[in-house]
């Protein structure tokens, strides 16, 4: 890895900052980030459960079509999309935290 | 012929030759791309000597007329863009060696973004494939190389 990455909704806030030589240290981060979305899931299961109706009302859209989709398929794409937004965005958060942590660590050692 | 008519007529030729200009300002392509870098975890770079591939959805079908951008990878300037054709292929040429990034953008699914290498010379030549695909919980759309003549193989009409 040659560079960070801004996170998209926590503004400020550069994925894998001050952890570019250290690839242990990202995998932590990359797994604190993931582990956020299930952490998210299990505080608000009934928003989780939606996300995962409007994925799969994207996916069986999406089967047998070809771009550029009808209106109707765009529609439900764009609706999957907006509804992954707060579990990315919890995500993000959390990693911002970890990767402080993190790179409070590295200069531990 | 009067100085009225002259001045209609140069103002007449003015009007009709701005399309004409405006096209050859926007040599390359008239789409706009941005930079992006939106993956949670950044592959590659893939190695290629031409910026050049096809762009499928995900039942394999030619995604055409979308706009596709090439980024220098340290200071994101934009070097080239082009618009894919019918049969979802696209190609920029004289992209000199370096590390740069491909931005390929189809509303409503997630905009590519292909961290490059392009090199002088290469064994075995690759093609890009592009799989465009919805924005899902940390995946996005992206890219691989492939023989050419595998690429167009799989693309569907």
């Amino acid at each position: 890895m040659s560079s960070v990455t801004a996170a998209d909704l926590v503004p400020g806030f550069n994925k894998f900052q001050g952890l570019l030589g250290a690839p242990i240290y990202r995998l932590a981060e990359t797994f604190g980030h993931e582990g956020a979305h299930g952490q998210f899931a299990i505080q608000n299961p009934a928003q989780a459960v939606r996300i995962q109706q409007l994925v799969n009302q994207q996916d069986a859209a999406i089967q047998g079509q070809h771009y550029p989709y009808p209106p109707d398929v765009m529609q439900k794409i764009k609706a999957a999309d907006q509804a992954l937004e707060p579990t990315e965005r919890f995500a993000q958060q959390v990693e911002k935290i970890i990767n402080g942590e993190l790179q409070a660590d590295k200069k531990k050692q | 012929m009067s100085t009225r008519k002259l001045t209609l007529l140069i103002f007449a030729a003015a009007v009709l030759a701005e399309p004409l200009f405006a096209q050859q300002k926007g040599n390359s392509s008239p789409c706009m791309a941005e930079y992006e870098n939106h993956n949670q975890i950044d592959y590659g770079p893939l190695i290629v000597q031409e910026v050049k591939g096809a762009i499928t959805d995900q039942e394999q079908g030619a995604v055409r007329k979308v706009c596709v951008g090439i980024f220098t990878e340290k200071d994101h300037k934009l070097v080239a863009t082009t618009e894919s054709d019918a049969e979802g292929k696209f190609s920029l040429q004289n992209v000199p060696p370096g590390r740069y990034r491909l931005v390929v953008k189809a509303d409503p699914l997630c905009a590519a973004n292909v961290p490059l290498q392009v090199v002088k010379s290469q064994k075995k030549k690759k093609v890009l494939h592009v799989h465009m695909e919805p924005r899902g919980p940390d995946s996005c759309s992206f890219a691989d190389l492939e023989n050419e003549s595998a690429v167009v193989f799989q693309i569907k009409r």
